[in-house]
C-alpha cells in the first residue's frame, strides 16, 4: 500500500524537469511550495505532541463509557444535547479525547514500520547494486514476486491467524514496505559505483561494507529521507485499513481505524463518530505527502525548484 | 513482440510459482487451522479433544510435516485442484471462481471512472494551467492519495443512501448497487491519473518537437492529441502498473464495506473461518491478475514507446 504513491511520487520527480519551473512563474510557485510544506510539517509536529502528551491534553479518558451520554453531538453544535467538544461515540466516550490518544497508535507504527523498511530495504538495495549478480538477480527477483502479492490479503491473514497486536503489526507492516526503498537504492547505486570516489575507495583498499556504508550510502540518503517520508503516510493509512477491520492492535487501545468501523452502526442517527476520525488520517497523512514533497524540493537538488 | 511477451508471460508465470509458495509456507506457519474446526461441546476432557485434533488433521491432511504438504499441495494445484473448501465443503474453484465476476465487475468499473475521470482532468489541468480545472484536478489528486478508501465508502454511503436516498448503500443486484463502491475504488486510481497525467503532460509540452509541431502551423488540437499525449502516457503508465497491486488490496475494504459479496469479501470470511484452500486460491487469483495486469502495462508500454520495443 505505501509502496504505490511512494513510487507515483518519485516517478513524478523523474518525470518533470526543469522547464516545469519556468512554466509555474518562479516566486508565486516556490511560495505556495513552500506554504504547503509548512502546513504538512506542522500537521505532523501537531500530531507528535498530541501523541506525546495524550494523556495530559485529553479532556477525559479515552476508555471511560458514559452511559447519560450516548452518541451526542459536539456541545457548540447542540447545547441541550451536545457533550465534548468532537459529541460522544455510541458508548458515550469522548471523541475528542479518543482521537488524541488514537494519534499515538497511528504514529507508533507509522514510524516503527516505516523504520523497519528502511533497516531491510536499504542494505538490500546496496547489495543488489554494488554487488551485482548473483545477489542482485535474487534480491529482485524477489521484490518482484512480493509484489505480485496482494500484500493487504496476506497481512489479514496472517495477523488473524497470529493474532494482531501492536509488535505484529509493525513487524509485518514494516516488511511489506522494504520493496520500494531495496528498488529505489539499487538504482542509486548502479549509478555512483563507477564514479571516481568510489573506485579510488576501492583502489586504497577500502572493504565493500565500508564502500557501501561510508562511500555510496551518504550519497543516497536525500532520496530516501524523502522516500520514507512519503511512505510514512502510506503505512498510516494501511495500519488504520487493518483496525478498521478489527485486526491491527487490541481492542482496549483506542484506533482511528476501529473509531471508523464503530461509528458504521450508527451512521443513520449520528454523524460525528465516522467524520472526525477519517479527518485526523487525512491530516496526518496529508501532512506527511506534503512535507515528504516539500523535502523532495529542499534535500534533492536534482528537482530544485522544478515544481 | 511475439517473443517478448511470450518471455514476459514466462516470467510472470515464475513470479506466481513464487508467490504461491511464499503464501503457502507462512499460512501454514501462522496458524493451526484444526482448533478453528473443534466442535465445542461443555462435556468434553482435554483428552477427547486432542483425540478430536488429530482426526481433524487428518482428515484435512494437516498431520504431515509442512514440506510434504506443500508439495502434494502443487501436485493437485497444477492440475487445477485446489481442494475443498474447508467451511462449504465443495471445490474451493467452484468457490471462488463464482465470486471472481463481481470483483471483475466492480473493479473494471472503477478503472473505466478513474481513468475516465482522471486523465482528462489530467491534461486539461495541465492545458489550462492555474485555472480552475487545475485546481479542482490538484484537489482530487491530493485527497485520492490522502482519504482512506473505507472512509470515502463511509462517507458517501451517508451522504448518497442515508441523506440524499438516492443510491443503495449495500448489496449487488442492481448497477446502482455498483455506483458507490466503484467511486470508491476509483478513487485512488483517479487521483494518480489525474496527477501524472497533469504533470508528464506538462512535461512533453515543453519538448522541443511540440514547439516544431506547433511553428509549422498545427491545429492546436492535432498538436495535443497527436504529438503530446502519446509521449505523455510513458510516464503514466509506468505508474498506473506500479500502483495495481495497491489497487488489488483496497477493493478488499472497498467490497467489505459495501457488503460487495465479490473475491474480497470472501477472502474477509474465509480468513476468519481458516478456510485455508480457498484463501490460497483467492491469493492466486489476486496475484494472477496483478502479473496479467503487469504484463499488459508493459506490452502497453512497448506499443507507446517503439524504442523499448524488443529489449
Amino acid at each position: 500500500m505505501a509502496e504505490s504513491s511512494t513510487s507515483v511520487r518519485l516517478a513524478e520527480s523523474r518525470a518533470i524537469d526543469g522547464r516545469f519551473g519556468l512554466l509555474r512563474g518562479g516566486y508565486v510557485g516556490t511560495f505556495l511550495r513552500n506554504w504547503q510544506g509548512l502546513i504538512g510539517l506542522s500537521l505532523i509536529v501537531t500530531f507528535s505532541l498530541l501523541a506525546i502528551f495524550a494523556p495530559v491534553l485529553a479532556p477525559s479518558d479515552p476508555q471511560e463509557i458514559n452511559l447519560a451520554h450516548i452518541l451526542a453531538p459536539p456541545a457548540w453544535s447542540d447545547s441541550d444535547r451536545g457533550f465534548g467538544l468532537l459529541g460522544t461515540d455510541n458508548l458515550g466516550r469522548d471523541i475528542l479525547s479518543r482521537v488524541i490518544h488514537g494519534s499515538r497508535v497511528s504514529l507508533l507504527v507509522g514510524i516503527s514500520a516505516t523504520l523497519i523498511g528502511l533497516f531491510v530495504g536499504v542494505p538490500m538495495g546496496l547489495i543488489a547494486g554494488y554487488k551485482g549478480r548473483p545477489l542482485d538477480d535474487i534480491i529482485t527477483r524477489f521484490a518482484d514476486i512480493q509484489s505480485a502479492i496482494p500484500f493487504l490479503v496476506l497481512l489479514i491473514a496472517i495477523l488473524t491467524f497470529i493474532g494482531g497486536g501492536l509488535l505484529n503489526v509493525v513487524i509485518f507492516l514494516g516488511l511489506s514496505g522494504w520493496i520500494g526503498y531495496a528498488r529505489l537504492v539499487r538504482g542509486e547505486t548502479l549509478s555512483i559505483r563507477t564514479r571516481d570516489f568510489v573506485i579510488s575507495a576501492r583502489a586504497v583498499g577500502a572493504s565493500e561494507a565500508r564502500i557501501m556504508f561510508h562511500h555510496i550510502l551518504p550519497n543516497v540518503v536525500a532520496p530516501i529521507i524523502i522516500a520514507a517520508t512519503l511512505s510514512f503516510g502510506g503505512m498510516i493509512l494501511t495500519e488504520s485499513a487493518l483496525s478498521f477491520l478489527g485486526i491491527g492492535v487490541s481492542a482496549s487501545t483506542p484506533t482511528w481505524g476501529r473509531m471508523l468501523a464503530e461509528s458504521r452502526q450508527d451512521i443513520l442517527s449520528a454523524f460525528g463518530p465516522s467524520l472526525f476520525p477519517g479527518v485526523a488520517i487525512v491530516a496526518v497523512v496529508l501532512g506527511a505527502n506534503w512535507t515528504g514533497d516539500w523535502l523532495r524540493d529542499v534535500l534533492d537538488p536534482r528537482l530544485r525548484g522544478s515544481r | 513482440m511475439t517473443s517478448y511477451i511470450a518471455r514476459r508471460l514466462l516470467q510472470g508465470a515464475l513470479v506466481v510459482v513464487g508467490v504461491i509458495t511464499i503464501v503457502f509456507f507462512l499460512v501454514r506457519v501462522s496458524g493451526d487451522p484444526a482448533t478453528y474446526f473443534v466442535s465445542l461441546d461443555p462435556d468434553k476432557t482435554p483428552a477427547d479433544i486432542q483425540l478430536e485434533l488429530v482426526e481433524i488433521r487428518k482428515s484435512l491432511g494437516l498431520d504431515r510435516p509442512v514440506i510434504i504438504q506443500y508439495f502434494l499441495f502443487v501436485q493437485v494445484a497444477i492440475r487445477g485442484d485446489f481442494g475443498n473448501s474447508f467451511r462449504y465443503h465443495i471445490p474451493a474453484t467452484r468457490v471462488v471462481l463464482e465470486r471472481v465476476p463481481l470483483s471483475l465487475k466492480l473493479g473494471g468499473a472503477a478503472a473505466v471512472i478513474g481513468v475516465g475521470v482522471g486523465l482528462p482532468l489530467g491534461i486539461a489541468a495541465a492545458l489550462k494551467r492555474g485555472s480552475m480545472i487545475d485546481s479542482v484536478s490538484t484537489t482530487i489528486a491530493v485527497l485520492g492519495l490522502t482519504v482512506p478508501g473505507f472512509w470515502l465508502g463511509i462517507m458517501l454511503i451517508i451522504l448518497f443512501a442515508v441523506k440524499l436516498h438516492l443510491l443503495p448503500a449495500a448489496g449487488s443486484e442492481s448497477w446502482r448497487h455498483l455506483i458507490l463502491p466503484a467511486l470508491t475504488q476509483s478513487a485512488g486510481l483517479m487521483a494518480v491519473v489525474a496527477r501524472m497525467g497533469r504533470s508528464g503532460m506538462l512535461e512533453v509540452l515543453g519538448q522541443d518537437y511540440v514547439r516544431t509541431a506547433r511553428a509549422k502551423g498545427l491545429s492546436e488540437r492535432l498538436v495535443v492529441f497527436r504529438h503530446a499525449l502519446r509521449n505523455s502516457m510513458i510516464s503514466l503508465i509506468t505508474v498506473v502498473g506500479s500502483s495495481i497491486p495497491h489497487l488489488v488490496g483496497t477493493i478488499v475494504i472497498v467490497e467489505v464495506v459495501f457488503a460487495w459479496p465479490g473475491l474480497g469479501s470472501l477472502m474477509m470470511q474465509s480468513v476468519f473461518s481458516r478456510d485455508y484452500p480457498v484463501i490460497m486460491l483467492g491469493v492466486l487469483f489476486m496475484s494472477v491478475i496483478t502479473v496479467v495486469v503487469f504484463i499488459i502495462v508493459d506490452v502497453l508500454y512497448a506499443i507507446v514507446d517503439p524504442r523499448i520495443r524488443y529489449r
